[in-house]
């Protein structure tokens, strides 16, 4: 008996050397790329700390920068741009929505087609859509061709976030519209055909059935999409010159090639905090999975 | 109800329904040609030359009236000290070799480890890999620390983080490989294979479709990454494709749009790999996009 128990445990201890064995590359990845680099930065963020200074050593603690930072009218219209950009948002999850019930439509063929097509702009280069968009956008470029408008849209500070937003819907629709569609596969023909027994229109079957069902991937695609929005930054790189849609990401990364790392470290702690207080959700979810 | 009111109601749900099928395809097309729109916009107005370009400079048209390659001609002499296609394209294919040859087979490994041993600790782990703050978070203190290491301006600080694996192929791999029959690996156990033996032999082939989308993610991650390689990256002969095209447009574009179809052929070059890297793949991302949300 006792031999049996103490195989078993050695068999176990063999299991527990393995599974750490080949887990330590992500865990040494972590460490030294996450987790150090994290508390790093909140020190840093307490300090008047020039960490690329060679030689100097930081003189004091301070909660300079965080003061800065909060009193920085550049950094709080920064994260208003952030949030107003999030508009795109529910713009994809209706647009999304709204395609993916579309497509679901039993009479409707080459639905591979579509899906393919609809998700290009999500899987291609990322430059070179943007400077097609820059060149859309220009002054004399083929927006203001087409619709004969006079526009700056990507200059003009009223409009240039509006800009951004069309330009996000259209490199965003496809993975919702993706993810809906999916969900929409699994919902029973006799919901619907329930339903039109008793005389309900499309947009009653769309909004009663299909919307309600599909909750648990709205909420999904709301958790991503905000935490997503509140790291955005890849647009205000790639296509625009000004600062009127400057995103709190995109806000920081100045400060960091301007070399003002205490105030990069307190600007990102605030920023993490909105970004945690939103994916609490999706920390909820991932601890009851495993 | 009688049988006859139900005849009728059928052929009214019928005439409807071809009225609603024709609505619904005009709907799905338009979005489609709208989808597709920039990128034919590239492909066309790289083969428009500078000439025809501002001759038609005030009216929008898509197909070149005279196909022209002067934008391509002008882009592979371009001063290769500001914009070079081939060296841009090496560049990122350096890091994304750091991916293929040595992340993937890491990373697999590492999913193997977390999906296949039950080891202690093993949860604990997961969710504190899994819990990560921002990437601007850890931006200036990774700097500081290759900055330190004497590194910035080498290829090293964009290597480097794939020798570990990525998150993305260790925790989707994870999540399938868990979906595996474990009886498999059982029955590998008493054959007497090994781990390494069950890992390449086993859940490396078994999870070919979640390998596929991954490698496809992670090089399209790759291929698009810009602060990192536009940070580290110091010399411009050194940066990725996507860098090299922003430095291009500036380089180009003074606000000339008669040089308008040099950059769209930058653009159309450099769009070329991912897209048919997609259309290859297309089976496996969509279905794989798809199951994300469902799945959770």
């Amino acid at each position: 008996m006792t031999k049996t128990k103490s195989k078993l445990s050695k068999r176990q201890r063999s299991e527990n050397r393995w599974g750490w064995f080949l887990i330590s590359p992500m865990v040494i990845k972590v460490l030294i790329f996450v987790v150090i680099p994290t508390f790093y930065c909140l020190f840093v963020s307490f300090t008047d700390y020039n960490i690329l200074a060679v030689g100097q050593k930081f003189t004091k603690f301070t909660l300079d920068s965080y003061r800065e930072v909060l009193h920085s009218t550049d950094f709080w219209r920064s994260m208003y741009n952030t949030v107003y950009l999030m508009i795109s948002l529910p713009i994809r999850l209706i647009l999304g929505f709204f395609i993916a019930y579309l497509l679901n439509n039993g009479a409707v063929r080459c639905k591979g087609f579509f899906r393919v097509v609809y998700y290009i702009p999500a899987v291609s280069s990322v430059v070179a859509v943007a400077l097609v968009w820059k060149w859309f956008f220009n002054t004399d470029g083929v927006f203001n061709e087409i619709f004969g408008t006079d526009l700056a849209w990507l200059i003009d500070p009223a409009v240039v976030k509006n800009s951004l937003i069309i330009k996000t819907v259209w490199g965003g629709f496809g993975s919702t519209m993706l993810m809906y569609f999916a969900g929409m596969q699994n919902i029973s023909e006799d919901l619907y055909e329930a339903a039109d027994i008793d005389g309900a229109g499309g947009f009653i079957k769309m909004t009663k059935i299909a919307l309600p069902l599909l909750r648990p991937i709205t909420l999904y695609l709301l958790v991503t999409g905000i935490s997503g929005g509140l790291n955005a930054f890849a647009d205000n790189y790639t296509m625009v010159s000004g600062s009127a849609s400057s995103t709190a990401v995109f806000w920081i990364y100045g400060q960091f090639i301007g070399g003002n790392y205490p105030l990069v470290g307190a600007a990102s702690f605030i920023l993490t905090l909105f970004v945690v207080a939103f994916s609490i959700p999706q920390y909820r979810k991932m601890v009851k999975d495993n | 109800m009688k049988k006859r009111d139900t005849i009728i109601s059928n052929r009214a749900i019928k005439a409807r329904n071809i009225a609603f099928g024709t609505l619904t395809y005009a709907v799905l097309i338009v979005i489609a040609i709208a989808t597709v729109f920039p990128f034919l916009y590239m492909f066309f107005s790289g083969f428009k030359s500078s000439e025809e370009i501002r001759q038609f400079s005030d009216v929008f048209y898509l197909i070149p009236k005279q196909f022209s390659t002067w934008g391509y001609e002008k882009l592979f002499s371009f001063n290769p000290n500001q914009f070079s296609f081939i060296r841009g394209f090496l560049n990122t294919l350096l890091v994304e070799a750091a991916f293929i040859f040595v992340g993937l087979y890491v990373g697999v490994a590492t999913a193997y480890g977390f999906a296949v041993i039950d080891f202690k600790g093993r949860n604990a782990v997961l969710i504190a890999c899994l819990i990560g703050p921002p990437f601007v978070v850890t931006l200036m203190p990774q700097y500081a620390m290759f900055s330190k290491l004497g590194l910035v301006g080498t290829f090293w600080p964009l290597v480097i983080p794939h020798f570990f694996g990525t998150m993305g192929v260790v925790f989707y791999l994870e999540r399938y490989m868990k979906s595996l029959p474990p009886a498999l690996f059982e029955a590998a156990t008493v054959d007497g294979i090994g781990h390494f033996g069950k890992i390449f032999k086993i859940a490396f082939p078994l999870s070919k479709p979640a390998v596929i989308v991954q490698v496809v993610f992670t090089f399209l991650g790759i291929w698009n990454n810009l602060l990192e390689s536009d940070i580290y990256l110091t010399r411009v002969q050194d940066k990725t494709l996507q860098v090299m095209l922003m430095g291009l447009n500036n380089a180009v574009q003074s606000g000339r749009a008669s040089d308008q179809p040099i950059i769209m052929a930058a653009a159309t070059l450099s769009s070329l790999p991912v897209l048919i890297l997609y259309l290859l793949s297309q089976k496996y991302i969509v279905n794989a996009m798809a199951g994300a949300a469902v799945k959770g």
